[in-house]
Order: C-alpha cells, then structure tokens, then sequence
C-alpha cells in the first residue's frame, strides 16, 4: 500500500515530467527494479556506500563521544564548587556535547535505533531523549536525590540524559513545575530547600547525568567499533550471513528511515509546532521548544541539517565521500540528488535568515521568517517522500500511533 | 456416522505454494461435510499434517506454525473462514450479556460526555444503586457470570461512584475521602477511575468466566459461537474497533489494537481467530477432541496474554507520555491506571487450571500497580509523588513480560495501537 502510494506520488507529485521518466519507469525503463530488491545501480558501489554511512555514523558517534568526555569533568566541577565561572564552562561543554550529538542524531540506524529495527539496542534516549524531558520529575527527584544512587540509570529517560542538562544547567529559579498536589509542594519539602540548595542540588543532579551518559555513548561507539561490536562490518556485508540486514536494500531502508528524522522531528516537533503550524490549537507554541532553558534550539537545527548533509552528500569536508546522492546519480536520477541538496541549502539559508535570534524569539518576532524555514524544510522531507524513496525503491518509516480509546 | 480417511506418517512439508488451492478445496470439503455424514478427507498426497497438539497453557497456539504444515486427520486450513451462520441465536446469551455491560457503562459514560462537553449542562446524576442494579439486571445478568472476587469489587465501586458523584477529586497524601471528577472522569478517593475498572476487569471476570463455564458444558458448534461473543468478535473476525460492520468490542477490540493485522505476522487477534475457526470446525467431530480442545486452550491463551500485553501499553503510556511525558496529563494518567488495574484485577480467581497467571502473581503485580490486595490502594501517589513510583511500574512490565515469555520485540510492539 505504502509502495502504491509511492508510485501514485512518482506520477502526481513528481520533481516535473522531466524527472518522472527516469524515477518512475519500473520493469520498463532505465532503473529495472523487483518490489523491495533495491534498486540497480550496476557497477555503483553499493557495499562502500553502505561501508561509508557506517563509518560516517561511527565518526559522528566518536566525536559525540569526545565531546561528553569533556562534559563530564566540566559538570562535576560545576558541582564542586557551584561558581558562575565552573557552571559557565559547564554550560560550554554541555553546548559542544550537544552540537556533537545533534548531527548523529540523523543517523538513528543500528545500535542507536529503538527495538524492533534492525541491529537496533535502543542506546539513543539514554544519551539524549528530547522529546521526553519531564522537569517536574526531575524536581521531584531533586528532592530525593535519587541522582545520588545507582538507581538513577533505570529512572525514566525523560528525566536524564543530555536533554536534562538543559534545565539542570541554565534555570536558575527556585520554583518547580510540579502542581500544587504534588508532595514536593503539598509537603513543602521543595520549597524547605532553599534557594542555594535547589541550585547545588540542580548541579548535583546535572553532573550525575553526566557521569551517567558517558557510558552510554561509550557503549554505542564500542558497538560499532570494527575492534568492538564491530556493527560497521553488519551494515557493510548487508545480505550476507550474520548480518543484522538481510538484503543491502533492508540496510538502506534502515539509514532512509533515520533521516526522516528531517521530517517528524525537526519539521514538525522542533518547528511547526513551536511556530503553530503544526499540532497547534493556540497561535504559537512555544513550549515544545527544544532546550528552551538554553535557547540554543537553533543551533540544534543546524547540527541536524548537518547530519542529514553527512549522509545524504557524504560524511567528509563539503562533502566528500560516497553519499546518498551518489546513488541517485548511479541509477539516473541525479535531478533527485540536485533537487534534495538545492532543499538543503534553501533550509540551512532560511536557519541563517534568522540571524542572532533564538528560535523562540524568531517565533515571537518574526513569524514568516519561521515559516520559511519550516517550508524549506518541508520542500526536502516531500522530495524524500516521494521521488527520493521512490527512485531508491525504498520504503517510507512507519509512525508510531497514539492510544484510540 | 463420519468417517475419516486419516494420512499416516509425521508432517509433511507443502511441496509448493501452488499445492494451497487444492488442499482448500479438500479441506472445505470436509468441513461442509461433517453435518451430513461420511466422507474421505485424507486421499490427498500433500494433505496438511500436523503432530497432535498439547493442550496446555504453553502450547504454541494454532495459527503461528508454519502454515504449510496444518493438521492431518482434524486438519484446518488457515484461510478457512468461520461459520457464523446461525451465530446471533447460538450466542443470544453472550451478546445479551455485551448489551447488558453496554447498559452498565452507559450513565458513566453519559457523564463523561457531558464533563468534556462545553456548554453540555451538568451531568445527570448516577447512583450506586442504579449501577448495582444495571449490574444485577438481567438473566443471566453480568453480575452473575461474573467471579464472586470481582462482583465485590464492582459493587464496591458502585458505591464509591455514587460517592463521588459531584464532588470534585483533589489528590492528595493523605487522600480525601470520597473521590470526585478528576479530567473528564470519575474517580475514588484513591485516584482509580471507577468506570474503567469495572469495564476493563469485566472482560475477564465476567465474560473469560463465562466463557470458561460454556467450554465447561462441552465444546459444540453452539458453544464456539457462545465463546467468540464472548470474546468481544463476530465471525466475520474484522480486526479492528472502529469496523462499520461488527466492530470488535472488549477483550476482542483490545487483542485487534494489539495485532500486526498482517497475515504472515499474525498477532494475538489473528491467532485466536484461527483458534476459534478451528474448534468450530472440529466441534462437530468426536474424534477430533484433543485437537479441538488443545484449540480452545490456545484461543483462552490469547485472550489472556493480549489482555496483558494492553496492561502493558497502558503502563508504558503511563510511563512515556501521561506521566512521565514532555507534557504530563495527570487526569488521563489516572483514566489509564484505573483501565491497568481493571485488565489485571480481573483474572483473579478465575479457573486457576484456564489460565496462565496465578492469583499470587496477580497479587504481586497489583501490589507493584500501587493497589495490593487487602489494602487501600495508593494509586493516588501517581499524581503526588510521580517520580517515587515509576520504577514499580517498569517493574510491572517486565514481570508480566516474565510471566508470559514476551521477547524485548514484542514488548516493544505492544506499546502502539495498531
């Protein structure tokens, strides 16, 4: 059904009459295609591309790696002595982590990706979970300091990781976000701490998540590791024996699906929804920002597009390496991989257009300029639906859906 | 008198996919057939096999072996369809009882309405003894197909309703008194939501009891039909609540959201389905006893577990989003705790020898679900003390994970609605 709706979109909603010729001739045209066998790209190299998103992830993951090594000392100084300089600088490294995290945030394929995918080890959320961040929780566990214990590992995601450093760090108020009946206000055990301690504590908290994300991203490098878990080898030999993709075609599907990340993620949680363009019945929504206690959503945006950029073009400098619009160029459609990267610069100039604003500010002041930005990303998730999946045989992610009760 | 060529010799692997129309056709043959008398059902060299099955609890239920290798002398083809025929008067018990619940939950849910509805007016008000007399009503009511254990709680709760009823729910340690609106639904003074756990515990002290008491009486053509109503299904098997024809209802409408709804992945509907379609088959064949039964077994089997695995996509909701969410909905996280304590409430002291769950387990699952037996419940901390009892309800998923061998996959996939 989805493949259908694919062929329809090939015909209707198609880069122009042009582009249709190539991208939709199945079983009689230039690009001969089974039903989910993958594309035929003759000669392209299809094992080296799958090798170069592998080793494009595991140095994306690598340099994540790096940079919440540095977090976590940052942050237990932070801790120790609670000065504005110490938590400045831990501010820093949770910024540097951050922006390292948000370009492997597009590659959710493998060990990163959640259970039922392939190779899949669900280790994302417990190194950054937006959007599951519940500050109400984490202020209920401020006060019993379950931060301090073990048990702080198997807490719910939404009150650690990466994503909880952005309140743990830049809020500096002495309230919560717990309603009245809740026992931390009923009781008055929050309010009994005190200003200075719910500050200390708060860093205490924040240096605890530290501690306890560095594993986690070290877990995910070793498990790609060729010296490790070595999962660079599985999505390399797609297909053969051992691997956890049974078909080249599966491992593309899998490194597909995570870059429409672009499209539920970043187009409409990060964007159209703060902007009120999406799932919004008030005129903004300012709230589902990310990290709005930082204000650095915007830059999150950019780290994203960059990811996506890695991948799609190839992971080294101005994009050298195989990529994704490498293949598009193999089987004939390179207008797909021209349309796909013109998207993406219109997408990182409307992110520009916003200048020295945060993304809330822009939301608040400048609605078109938001709007724009959401339409280019749009223009690009819509060429990923339709002529991009359709040219690579590739089948679109399945969402997940809410309760019917 | 039926007679039954039987194939001898140990499963047979189906040569080719081409082979399936024929072994259809044989097999329908058989099954209209066996109201009329003697027949040879087993001259087909590529006849379905299937080893005699085990009726027991763990036995892997019909429909998710290898489809090529069906059943020989008692055989039934996968796609066979249900025999639904006279399945209104067969089940007129049954779906009396579904239209008696209906009739149980309708003031409640008229409230409810009305509570989410701007400009509605108030609600019209509900009484204990109206509730107590929708649940006794009838013959037989639901009140009495249902468990002595849960026919206590019900009328507990009718109580606690009438209670509540106008008063407004304002969580707290202690608790209040009496219970109250709380969102759009009504709740004791511990926080559960009184509709779902009379509904949702019903499907299982009620109807699962009932259905347990027809195979008691003997597995008939008649008693098939009776247990599919009781199921929530029609014999048309739509897989899915929101059908224009025979939508699924009650533990049916729970084990659709819970199936992939694809063939050749078939989840807990489909395979109780396939279950059923079976023992209606080989109801009417005395030799076929073992299989139909180890059918019947398999069928309860699915109802259970894909009552469990819902108990799990309302925890995880719980946990993920109502809860422990970017945005938390402290009423809804309420109406979804009381819907976990219903489907798990309710299977205690069923039949212990028609079910998988112990009591004891039943026990140590509503004592992690904040609501232990014996002692008020403190579901109400979910709302005053959030972050203090999530990990008992992770605990929760993994024990029911534990007590019915569900992998990490499909955990996983019981936690979306399909």
């Amino acid at each position: 059904m989805r493949r259908n709706a694919r062929w329809a979109a090939c015909i209707g909603l198609g880069l122009g009459v042009a582009l249709a010729g190539p991208a939709c001739k199945r079983g009689g045209g230039s690009i001969p295609m089974q039903p989910g066998s993958g594309v035929d790209a003759g000669s392209f190299d299809k094992v080296g591309l799958l090798r170069a998103f592998g080793e494009c992830a595991l140095t994306t993951y690598r340099e994540a790696e790096t940079a919440i090594v540095a977090l976590e000392p940052a942050a237990a100084k932070a801790a120790a002595d609670g000065t504005p300089e110490s938590r400045a600088a831990a501010r820093e490294a949770w910024a540097r982590a951050l922006d390292a995290w948000e370009v492997a945030e597009v590659m959710q394929f493998g060990p990163a990706a959640m259970t039922g995918a392939p190779g899949a080890q669900d280790l994302r959320d417990g190194i950054y979970s937006w959007p599951l961040v519940n500050r109400c929780l984490i202020e209920q566990q401020m006060v019993s300091q379950i931060y301090d214990k073990p048990e702080l590992a198997t807490t719910l995601v939404s009150t650690r990781s990466l994503a909880s450093l952005d309140y743990l760090l830049h809020y500096e108020g002495a309230d919560n976000a717990c309603g009245a009946p809740a026992t931390i206000n009923a009781q008055g055990t929050w309010a009994a701490l005190g200003p200075q301690t719910i500050a200390s504590r708060r860093l205490g908290y924040a240096s605890a998540v530290a501690k306890d994300v560095t594993p986690r991203v070290k877990k995910l490098v070793e498990a790609w590791d060729p010296a490790r878990g070595n999962f660079l080898a599985q999505i390399a030999d797609a297909g053969k024996p051992g691997s956890a993709f049974s078909s080249q075609q599966m491992a593309f599907n899998a490194v597909s699906d995570a870059l429409f990340y672009l499209d539920d993620q970043v187009k409409d949680m990060k964007v159209g929804r703060p902007a009120g363009i999406v799932a919004c019945v008030s005129a903004t929504c300012p709230e589902p920002v990310e990290s709005p206690f930082s204000g650095r959503a915007k830059e999150h945006l950019r780290a994203n597009l960059v990811g996506f950029e890695r991948i799609f073009r190839g992971c080294g400098a101005g994009g050298e390496g195989l990529g994704f619009d490498d293949l598009l160029v193999a089987v004939g459609a390179g207008t797909v991989s021209q349309a796909v990267s013109a998207a993406l610069a219109e997408s990182f100039a409307a992110l520009d257009a916003l200048g020295a604003r945060t993304l809330t500010q822009a939301i608040a002041q400048d609605p078109p300029a938001v709007r724009r930005l959401f339409d280019a990303i749009k223009k690009l998730t819509d060429i990923l639906k339709t002529d991009f999946a359709t040219v690579l045989d590739l089948e679109l992610p399945k969402k997940i859906e809410g309760d019917n009760d | 008198m039926l007679t039954i060529i039987v194939n001898s010799g140990t499963p047979v692997r189906m040569k080719s996919a081409v082979n399936l129309p024929a072994r259809l056709l044989v097999a329908v043959g058989c099954v209209a057939s066996l109201g009329v008398g003697a027949i040879a059902c087993g001259d087909d060299d590529n006849a379905p096999i299937r080893p005699g099955a085990d009726a027991s609890f763990d036995a892997p239920p019909p429909g998710t072996s290898d489809a090529s290798v069906d059943a020989g002398p008692c055989g039934v083809p996968p796609t066979a369809t249900y025999d639904g025929s006279a399945f209104a008067t067969n089940a007129a018990v049954e779906l009396g009882l579904r239209a008696q619940m209906d009739a149980l939950l309708k003031p409640m849910k008229d409230v409810e309405t009305a509570l989410s509805t701007p400009d509605a007016g108030a609600p019209v008000a509900v009484t204990a003894q109206q509730l107590k007399d929708l649940y006794a009503a009838g013959t037989p009511s639901l009140k009495s197909v249902t468990t002595p254990f849960y026919q206590a709680k019900v009328d507990a709760w009718a109580d606690e309703y009438g209670t509540a009823f106008g008063n407004v729910w304002a969580p707290a340690e202690p608790p209040p008194a009496t219970g109250g609106q709380y969102g759009k639904w009504i709740v004791n003074a511990r926080g559960i939501d009184l509709r779902q756990a009379m509904e949702k515990g019903s499907y299982s002290a009620a109807f699962y009891n009932h259905a347990v008491n027809v195979i008691a009486q003997g597995v008939t053509p008649v008693a098939v039909d009776r247990l599919v109503a009781a199921f929530g299904a029609h014999p048309s098997f739509p897989n899915d609540p929101a059908a224009a024809q025979n939508p699924d209802v009650n533990a049916a409408s729970y084990a659709a959201r819970r199936d992939s709804k694809k063939p050749e992945s078939p989840g807990p509907y489909q395979r109780a389905k396939a279950a059923l379609i079976k023992a209606k088959v080989l109801s009417s064949v005395p030799a076929c006893a073992a299989e139909r039964d180890a059918a019947v077994t398999a069928f309860l089997l699915e109802w259970e577990k894909s009552t469990f695995a819902t108990a799990i996509f309302y925890l995880n909701d719980l946990l993920q989003v109502k809860l422990g969410g970017a945005s938390p909905d402290m009423p809804a996280a309420m109406h979804a705790y009381g819907e976990i304590i219903g489907f798990v409430a309710g299977w205690k002291t069923l039949p212990a020898d028609k079910r998988k769950v112990t009591d004891a387990q039943v026990d140590a699952l509503l004592t992690k679900l904040l609501s232990p037996p014996d002692l008020p419940s403190t579901g109400y901390k979910l709302v005053t003390d959030t972050a203090g009892q999530l990990a008992a309800l992770q605990g929760a998923i993994t024990d029911i994970a534990g007590i019915y061998g569900f992998s990490a996959a499909e955990v996983e996939s019981f936690k979306k609605n399909n």
